[in-house]
């Protein structure tokens, strides 16, 4: 049995000088903006490099690298993680730099301008020292171009066996000639992607299907790694069984995902390198990434010993595994001698143990997931009445799919869901909770955190929404982000044509036109905006109070649910108030109601809600598929194209729309910077609220 | 009470062992609805109270800090002065016009009919008992509600008059809460005046008395009692009630009950709804008391 044991780390990957500039916005053609921040190091190829070294694995930069300032940057940084370059510098020029602009939302703009590692000069590959004991990391960069892909096949084909060659296609996955691809995947003994590249390859992110596609194209004891994001990564290969093992991630905030794949795949090396099992490597290799994603740009990878003390600090779900010792082990020395531990593989017992654990907490979860068990499963989701949940085909799909059933009970107001959950201990699942009340009902142990690697499409969540301060208490997310919209103005079309901002509530040409939301918090965040304050903490309460009184003469009616603003609608009762705008929709949609749906110059007030586990619930794994399929593109473009929905937390989903849907024109980009989102309120300002409008509704009915 | 203290004095002269095992008999009859009696009413009144004096609802990990706060929210809060009188106005003309449409409706059925026909036309009047309450409310928004049925049928007659809407006003609330609550007055009047001796009547006729002053002198007093009975079964739920205020009333639809209800559903403030219920509460003892001065004591027998 050929075993690999490889002491050093070779990349052939061009490593450039990164320019990273954070900057307000790309300027304009013609145009000039002031960055706030600027960095030059060394980029592209060297985060691999960098990782494997930090993690313990002697590593060597095997490309060109040339003279002047870019090339001495490069050549100190790579001295500064004791990277060898085994070639001088090149002196027919400097290496190429990348110019970085960063915009304060994170998004990347690239300038590239190629330096002397992009050509082969008079390198030749075959030049490379090249010992029994290395490993050579080869990037899909490498071998995308057009002159380097064939030498680089050509040269892998001539090493012997015991080469180690792992393989990251990146991005360009699909730009690989084809004649490379198969020549190279066919040598590799490791091949790590992530699951967007895998879709790219196999036209589909099912994981079967990407390690479907894979798989044929290697070799029978080649290791197969698909990284997942936030749930960690999916190993396939010899030894393991035809079921993906999967290696869940430690839940951490993510600031910046770049180079977190680069730090993945150095810490899998590195810890291979060191005699790990695979899963035990990928474990390690997950809780770099995870770390590395906690920081700001692109070489962020952790060490060795900052990887030790995050798993020791038991924050990885795979630290409390008995059956991996390793996992929580500080490093070992690489070994001298080939043993069958250095082969990643799986023992059988290793395999159950990891299996049935991670089966019993609720952690395995494969995409196009098979039925959870034989028994009949039925879980109690408490929602609003006609909020997606309770939508007919969707509990039809999930049945069919997972073979829970679900049941529902409805609440009217917000708080009446806090009675309920206080009240009915046990008797819930699922629950949706306002991010705005995230903090409470979590300061009352009424829910649990959620686990988010057992929620796979959590992934594609939009960050800003996931990763909301409302939901996540003592660094853990106590629900996952749903939905999310806004209370603005909603207007009867033709009769109201000139309504702009929250002033038109008091304005005396609709005297008596006017319904609003009984809400205490909606009402005073809407008296806040009209008077230039916090929503979520307005200083002056008394001229909210005022502001409220103002509108007196408007107030016909105030209203309680989505179906009684409906019937008053229809009924010709008011033509102006504030509204949900997934009601919005529906209002539009199914009840052909004539509204326009509009968003004040003073702001929306921005809500998030979430879908959420109570502690008291005896069936989390069921309730857990639920709300992964409750953030599924699949429901979600369903219901919103159906019934009409308020906008998906899954940005997926939202790009999953068709382009003339009524959403793209309730949810404008324009108007997300107007919107306030609404936040955790102390009990004490709740009751202020509450007294305030109660006394507004007390003066409306005199 | 009163039955069991009775039961032995009147058994006393017979025999002395009857007496234990009818002692025992009504006390296993009375047992099951003074048990229930117990643990439906009296347990969740009386948690009720003990909230009313707390700080925050005693849920979750939240201490137990007692106060008498809530009992000075009319005071901390005055505008629930006016709310409170906006409750005891419904309440005021709800029972009014109860007594108005009732006493002589009672009157009639228990003078004026018999038989099947009584039979029937008691049928029509506890129907209301028998919808829902919700379906009862929702219907009549489509009777007042502009180009509601009211609406349509003022103008089949009257075409050039100006929409009407009652919808979302006081009078609406009172519409809703009278077609509630009028089968109670009914009831109890029909009582009193199936009870009056047609000898009064015919000895005032024959003594020269017309009908109005018959009506003023002996019937009227005779059907006090179920007049005094029905308003305080009427009054009493109405100055506490919610759904037909919310749902009626739209903006004036603000009483002492849709504040009560706020404070359980909305604010989470147990303790404040509850204070404000029971300070209600003692405003109803107090019509108790005034009431019970004011009805001779056959009335309260009866």
């Amino acid at each position: 049995m050929k075993t690999h044991c490889f002491t050093r780390m070779l990349s052939v990957g061009s490593i450039l000088a990164d320019i990273r500039i954070e900057a307000p916005r790309v300027p304009e053609r013609g145009g000039d903006v002031i960055g706030s921040a600027a960095s030059i190091s060394a980029g592209g190829g060297f985060n691999v490099l960098a990782a494997a070294s930090r993690n313990g694995l002697k590593s060597a930069f095997a490309g060109r690298h040339g003279v002047g300032p870019f090339g001495d940057r490069i050549r100190a940084d790579l001295a500064q993680e004791n990277i060898a370059a085994l070639l001088p510098p090149s002196p027919e020029g400097d290496s190429g730099f990348c110019l970085v602009l960063v915009e304060p939302d994170g998004e990347r703009t690239f300038i590239t301008s190629p330096g002397v590692e992009a050509e082969l000069g008079e390198r030749k590959l075959e030049d490379i020292p090249l010992e029994a004991s290395d490993a050579v990391f080869i990037s899909g960069y490498d071998l995308s171009y057009a002159a380097l892909g064939p030498h680089i096949a050509r040269w892998t084909a001539s090493w012997r066996s015991e080469t180690f060659l792992a393989i990251d296609p990146g991005p360009l996955v699909a730009d690989i000639p084809d004649a490379v691809f198969r020549a190279t995947l066919a040598r590799a003994d490791l091949f790590t992607l992530n699951r967007r590249e895998g879709a790219l390859l196999a036209g589909t992110d099912d994981l079967f299907a990407i390690a479907a596609f894979v798989r044929p194209r290697l070799s029978a004891k080649a290791l197969l790694a698909i990284r997942d994001g936030a749930a960690g990564c999916f190993l396939f290969g010899a030894g393991l069984t035809e079921t993906p093992v999967h290696v869940p991630a430690p839940p951490v905030r993510a600031v910046d995902t770049t180079g977190a794949g680069d730090a993945h795949t150095g810490a899998l090396l590195a810890g291979l390198a060191a005699g790990l099992e695979a899963v035990a490597a990928a474990a390690r290799a997950n809780a770099a990434a995870a770390l590395s994603v906690t920081r700001r740009g692109s070489a962020t990878a952790p060490t060795s010993r900052e990887v030790n003390a995050f798993l020791a600090a038991g924050r990885n779900p795979e630290a409390g595994q008995k059956d991996e010792p390793k996992a929580t082990s500080t490093m070992k020395a690489p070994r001298e001698t080939g043993e069958n531990a250095m082969t990643p593989h799986l023992n059988r017992r290793t395999f159950h143990a990891l299996f049935s654990g991670a089966l019993g907490a609720g952690l395995l979860t494969i995409a196009g997931s098979r039925r959870a068990g034989a028994a009949a499963t039925e879980i109690t989701v408490l929602n609003w009445k006609g909020y997606g949940t309770d939508e007919a085909f969707a509990l039809k799909a999930f049945a069919e799919a997972t073979g829970v059933t679900v049941k529902h009970d409805y609440f009217n107001a917000e708080a009446e869901m806090l009675t309920k959950l206080r009240t009915n201990p046990g008797a819930y699942d699922v629950v949706l909770i306002n991010s705005a009340r995230t903090q409470q009902v979590q300061a009352d142990g009424l829910i649990d955190p959620v686990d988010l690697n057992a929620v796979p499409n959590a992934k594609d969540l939009a960050p800003a929404l996931r990763d909301h301060s409302n939901i996540w208490v003592d660094g853990k997310p106590y629900g996952v982000a749903w939905l999310w919209g806004m209370t603005a103005l909603a207007v009867r079309s033709g009769k109201v044509s000139d309504a702009q901002s929250w002033a038109v509530f008091s304005d005396p040409k609709y005297a008596g036109r006017l319904a609003l939301f009984d809400d205490s918090i909606t009402q005073v965040g809407i008296g806040a905006l009209l008077t230039n304050q916090d929503p979520n903490n307005p200083k002056d309460l008394k001229a909210v109070t005022t502001a409220l009184k103002a509108m007196k003469p408007n107030v016909k009616l105030t209203w309680s649910s989505e179906d009684e603003w409906n019937k008053a609608f229809a009924a010709d009762a008011f033509d102006i108030s504030d509204y949900w705008s997934g009601a919005a929709a529906r209002s539009i949609k199914i009840h052909k109601l004539p509204l326009d749906f509009i968003v004040p110059k003073e702001g929306a007030i921005g809500w998030l809600d979430t879908l959420a586990v109570p502690t008291s619930s005896t069936k989390k794994p069921a309730a857990l598929q639920f709300i992964n399929y409750m953030i599924d593109p699949k429901f979600y473009v369903t219901w919103a194209t159906q019934s009409g929905a308020p906008a998906s937390t899954n940005a997926a989903a939202m790009n999953a729309l068709p382009a003339d849907d009524l959403s793209h024109k309730i949810y404008k980009p324009e108007d997300l910077a107007k919107l306030k989102f609404m936040s955790a309120l102390p009990d004490d300002r709740r009751q202020a609220f509450n007294d305030v409008w109660d006394e507004v509704k007390a003066y409306y009915a005199k | 009470m009163q039955l069991e203290a009775n039961v032995p004095r009147a058994e006393a002269s017979s025999s002395r062992q009857i007496p234990a095992r009818r002692r025992w008999t009504t006390a296993a009859l009375l047992a099951p609805a003074y048990g229930w009696l117990t643990l439906a009413v009296f347990l969740p009144l009386s948690a009720m109270l003990f909230f009313s004096f707390l700080k925050a609802a005693p849920f979750g990990a939240r201490p137990l800090q007692l106060t008498l706060d809530n009992y000075l929210a009319f005071i901390r809060r005055p505008y629930l002065v006016g709310v409170a009188w906006t409750s005891i106005e419904i309440g005021l003309w709800t029972t009014g016009l109860s007594a108005l449409i009732g006493l002589p409706a009672a009157i009639a059925l228990a003078r004026a009919t018999r038989g099947r026909s009584q039979q029937v036309l008691f049928l029509l009047v506890v129907l209301p008992f028998w919808t829902n309450g919700l379906v009862r409310v929702f219907s009549w928004t489509m009777v007042l509600r502009e180009g509601g049925v009211l609406d349509y049928a003022l103008h089949l007659v009257a075409p050039t008059a100006p929409p009407v809407s009652l919808l979302y006003s006081f009078p609406a609330i009172v519409i809703g809460l009278v077609h509630a609550y009028l089968p109670y007055m009914i009831l109890t009047c029909y009582l009193s005046a199936a009870a009056i001796d047609e000898a009064h009547i015919e000895a005032a006729r024959s003594l020269g008395a017309r009908t109005p002053v018959i009506f003023a002198k002996i019937v009227l007093p005779l059907c006090l009692p179920g007049l005094i009975s029905g308003s305080i079964l009427i009054f009493v739920p109405v100055i506490g009630s919610f759904m037909e205020p919310r749902i009626l009333g739209g903006r004036v639809g603000v009483t002492m009950g849709t504040m009560i209800e706020d404070q359980f559903v909305q604010a989470f403030n147990w303790p404040l709804g509850a204070a404000l219920a029971f300070t209600m509460l003692g405003v109803v003892l107090v019509i108790f008391a005034v009431s019970s001065r004011v009805l001779p004591a056959r009335v309260i027998a009866q």
